[in-house]
């Protein structure tokens, strides 16, 4: 016979033997996993509690644990990793996202983390590299929130190390987003983009906005910045005067409404002013422009006071560039001369009434204030009125 | 000298079995003997697979017992733990499994050289329980060689039910070590290489298939049932400067070194343990037990095998000062429990010291050097081969391990400079290898498979009588001059003087060989061999 006895009860016992061994095993894996998984879940909830309470020693303890039983389980690690950020251990944090990240590369949360211990060690190419992802890569919807917070937290960052045109586009890309952003984040894209200078970018978001929310005090001011920044001074006092209409006690508007009321005041090159307004104006200007210089140069005779040599001890003492530095012999530094000039060129009826006389003020301003930026640097607040005319007349 | 293993072999195959191995039903459609055995090779894979998920869970059971829950409330169970723990192993095997003890690459190979196969089931039995108590309870061993042996028993087992001829009942013991040591570490590549480096160093066809087989279906069935997790997770590896690879080349020698006396002092203390009487046998497995529990109170992650202390500290939780404490404290508390005669194997601990030792020369490198040196975790993975290659002699196997465990094409360079360094360091201080000195405390002689490697078999141009000028063939058998005298002498019974032509031109006769001619070779070799 072929087959024999022995041979076939051989094969049936040990056909058998395998289904029951596997049946076994499995009974006995599958509690050892649920044990396991029960193991690791009650030592994370006590991570949990202690990191909730402030206390990441314990909590760190606690989610290790959780990971020797269930290592799989990227919210234990997670957790971990967060716990590990707190207590500011960023080597072995990094190492807990690293892990993640080669198992799951697209996860924004992983990469958010990473920017942050990226930020926390200065290493901040590394961090814009690594808040990129963060934005751009996967998000559970339940996390939303915290990728627009990494988006801020980015646009922050790139404001830091002054990369304008990332700056620009991620600000856009914020107001992108806008349905899901509140009314103040809206405004506050606008006035970010005024300050790094995007004004088309910052006069498209406050249009919108205060399209959409027309009482919004926040999008006329902005809107009124927006004409300022443009040079356009009679709408921004339009714009500004809605927005005090609609926030009566916001102290923002009131100063920038009343600093575009001053350069209205002082802005000679305005069109369609009589040659004696613009005269007024002019010697206006000269007149801040020299208090402004003085201010800055404490120990400087007054403007008002009669052209005298200035004594060597009154030389701006904060300059460190040599020009500054008269000697002793000299009666008279070139500042002092120019200042003792545009003194004499402001005295009552020394000149007579024409443009020529308007545009000779505007130009000793001008000369000045450039002084005065070589002199005194950043040291004195400056006149912002001026600071906002000058430029425009040296344009005309 | 291997007597007591040769016992039960031959007599328990049935005479005139060749070809009956579970044939039958499968003989109808047309499988042959060699298929046969593969597919048998699979059922081992499976079996072994199973039961090492069973042990790897018995051993955790116990671990969370005894270290997890009632050491968290009691300090005093943590101290006591694992010298109670190797009591009962003891115990077990002492008394109820005699057959279980010693190492298990060691028994596998007396299973092959010297008892054709034959591993009795309740070796498996004793290994299951007793180094699943002792490795729970927090003694410094690893379940690896314990799983091995486990595997080459079911193997054994299957082949005895299967009435396997005894040429087969050879080979299938090393077919379920292979499966049995690649499901416990859960890789498979490196536990057909190490059988095949350290076990049984043969290369042929059969033996490779069959034992790949094994392995790969011994880790799919326990993937099966414990999920793809790996042994390790590995954090990115990355080559930082090529500078580093100087550190690499430090960690290398260091891991021969270190490698190297280790053996030296279990050697010396193995000796020493030898001479005392046989309450040895019970109170020095206690002993190292309870100092195992004392280094625990300081460093508990040098208990059992080690893993989760060493995952951890490959994600940078251990300062290198921290790493070299537990380098010299694992060292020393896994010396005195495999010394004692504590029942476990010594994969994990190599790993373990390996592990801790790169990192610690790699915190410092990074510590000194930080802009050029990667942190110190990088260091780690590239130590584990290290010790494992300087310990075990098995350069290849270490090299894949590392590379298997962390799937990191980079590491491959690093790991290769510092394993190879590692292996010739510890053989130039330490010329016998690890197994082969625990094979000569026991009083066997084992062949190792470094010998078989540098053994160079005679072949026919060393035995011919050479033919100058070369002369035209004549009719009858030919031989070519490097093949083996075996296949010589076979022919030499049909035919008294044989012509050896060469490959090339294959009309052209180089010599003759003789029956005599080969006596001359034969006997020349010898005196070689005993002018040493």
């Amino acid at each position: 016979m072929f087959l024999t006895q022995t041979t076939l009860r051989a094969t049936v016992s040990v056909c058998v033997l395998l289904v029951l061994s596997i049946v076994a095993t499995g009974f006995v894996s599958s509690a050892y996993k649920k044990e396991r998984a029960s193991l690791g879940q009650a030592h994370f909830e006590h991570g949990q509690a202690y990191a909730a309470g402030g206390e990441m020693g314990p909590a760190i303890e606690e989610y290790r644990q959780a990971l020797i039983f269930s290592p799989d389980q990227t919210d234990y690690r997670l957790s971990l990793a967060r716990a590990l950020i707190d207590a500011n251990r960023l080597d072995e944090a990094q190492a807990h996202l690293e892990q993640l990240l080669q198992e799951d590369p697209t996860n924004g949360v992983i990469n958010l983390l990473l920017a942050h211990i990226a930020v926390q060690r200065h290493k901040l190419p590394e961090a814009i590299d690594y808040y990129q992802r963060a934005v751009y890569e996967y998000w559970p919807a339940s996390e939303m929130p915290a990728r627009r917070q990494a988006r801020w937290e980015l646009v922050r960052l790139l404001d830091q190390t002054g990369n304008r045109s990332q700056y620009i586009a991620e600000l856009m890309q914020l107001y992108s987003n806008a349905p899901a952003l509140d009314l103040k984040q809206i405004a506050e894209i606008g006035f970010l983009l005024l300050r790094t200078g995007a004004i088309s970018e910052a006069s498209e978001v406050f249009r919108d906005l205060a399209k959409s929310s027309p009482k919004d005090a926040d999008a006329r001011r902005g809107l009124g910045e927006v004409a300022f920044s443009d040079g356009n001074y009679v709408s921004a006092r339009h714009e500004f005067q809605r927005a005090q209409r609609l926030a009566p006690n916001n102290p923002q508007i009131s100063q920038a409404l009343a600093l575009t009321n001053e350069v209205i005041d002082l802005d000679p090159a305005l069109p369609h002013i009589p040659l004696a307004e613009r005269l007024r104006r002019s010697g206006n200007l000269l007149t801040r422009v020299i208090k402004d210089l003085q201010a800055c140069l404490p120990e400087a005779a007054p403007a008002s006071e009669p052209a005298k040599p200035a004594p060597a001890a009154t030389q701006p003492k904060i300059n460190p560039t040599p020009a500054a530095q008269t000697p002793k012999t000299e009666p008279a530094s070139p500042l002092q001369q120019r200042l003792d000039a545009a003194r004499q060129l402001l005295s009552p009826g020394k000149h007579g009434a024409s443009d020529d006389v308007a545009l000779q003020l505007q130009d000793t301003a001008q000369q000045l204030w450039k002084d005065r930026a070589m002199f005194c640097g950043q040291r004195t607040v400056s006149d912002r009125a001026v600071e906002t005319v000058l430029p425009r007349i040296a344009h005309e | 000298m291997s007597s007591r293993f040769a016992f039960r072999s031959v007599g328990k195959l049935a005479p005139g079995a060749q070809g009956r191995f579970w044939p039958a039903p499968l003989g109808h459609i047309g499988i042959s003997e060699t298929q046969r055995f593969l597919l048998l090779a699979l059922l081992i894979g499976v079996f072994s697979g199973l039961l090492v998920v069973l042990f790897h869970i018995a051993i955790d059971l116990i671990s969370w017992t005894s270290l997890g829950a009632l050491a968290g409330r009691f300090r005093l169970v943590r101290l006591l733990s694992p010298a109670v723990g190797a009591v009962i192993a003891v115990l077990i095997v002492r008394k109820m499994f005699p057959r279980a003890r010693g190492s298990g690459v060691n028994q596998t190979k007396i299973a092959i050289y010297s008892s054709e196969g034959y591993v009795s089931s309740s070796t498996i039995a004793g290994k299951f329980v007793a180094c699943s108590i002792s490795i729970g309870s927090g003694n410094s061993l690893g379940p690896e060689d314990p799983s091995l042996q486990m595997g080459a028993g079911v193997a054994s087992v299957l082949g005895r039910i299967f009435r396997l001829p005894r040429n087969n009942m050879r080979l299938i013991a090393p077919v379920g070590a292979a499966a049995g040591i690649a499901a416990a570490f859960n890789t498979p590549i490196s536990g057909v290489l190490f059988v095949m480096e350290e076990v049984l160093a043969d290369w042929s066809a059969t033996a490779v298939g069959s034992i790949v087989l094994a392995a790969v279906s011994a880790v799919v069935t326990m993937r099966a049932f414990l999920g793809n997790e790996p042994l390790f997770r590995i954090p990115a590896f990355e080559l930082t400067h090529v500078s580093e690879l100087l550190v690499y080349a430090g960690i290398g020698i260091a891991g021969g070194l270190l490698s190297a006396l280790f053996m030296w002092l279990i050697e010396t203390l193995k000796e020493h343990m030898e001479q005392l009487p046989d309450w040895r046998y019970y109170v020095l497995p206690p002993a190292a037990g309870f100092f195992t529990g004392v280094v625990g109170l300081w460093f508990p992650e040098v208990m059992g095998a080690g893993y989760d202390a060493l995952n951890s500290a490959l994600h940078g939780q251990f300062i290198w000062q921290v790493l070299l404490y537990l380098t010299l404290a694992k060292v020393l508390v896994t010396l005195l429990s495999f010394t004692a005669g504590t029942p476990g194997g010594m994969f994990a601990p190599a790993l373990f010291v390996g592990g801790m030792l790169g990192g610690t020369l790699g915190g410092i490198a990074h510590h000194f050097w930080p802009l050029a040196a990667a942190p110190a975790e990088s260091y780690m993975l590239v130590g584990m081969g290290t010790f494992f290659a300087g310990l075990f002699r098995v350069p290849i196997t270490s090299i894949f391990m590392v590379f298997e465990l962390s799937a990191s094409y980079v590491i491959v360079l690093p790991v290769m400079i510092a394993n190879i360094t590692a292996y010739l360091l510890s053989r130039k201080l330490h010329p016998k290898p690890f197994f082969k000195m625990l094979a000569d405390l026991e009083g066997l002689n084992l062949p190792t498979a470094e010998e078989k490697r540098n053994f160079q078999p005679l072949r026919v141009e060393d035995a011919m009588y050479r033919v100058s000028p070369a002369t035209a063939p004549e009719p009858g058998i030919r031989l070519y001059p490097d093949e083996p005298l075996d296949a010589a002498l076979r022919l030499l019974s049909v035919q008294s003087r044989i012509q050896v032509v060469s490959r090339l031109k294959q009309d052209e006769v180089l010599g003759t060989l003789t029956l005599d001619d080969i006596h001359r070779a034969y006997g020349i070799a010898g005196q070689e061999v005993e002018e040493g």
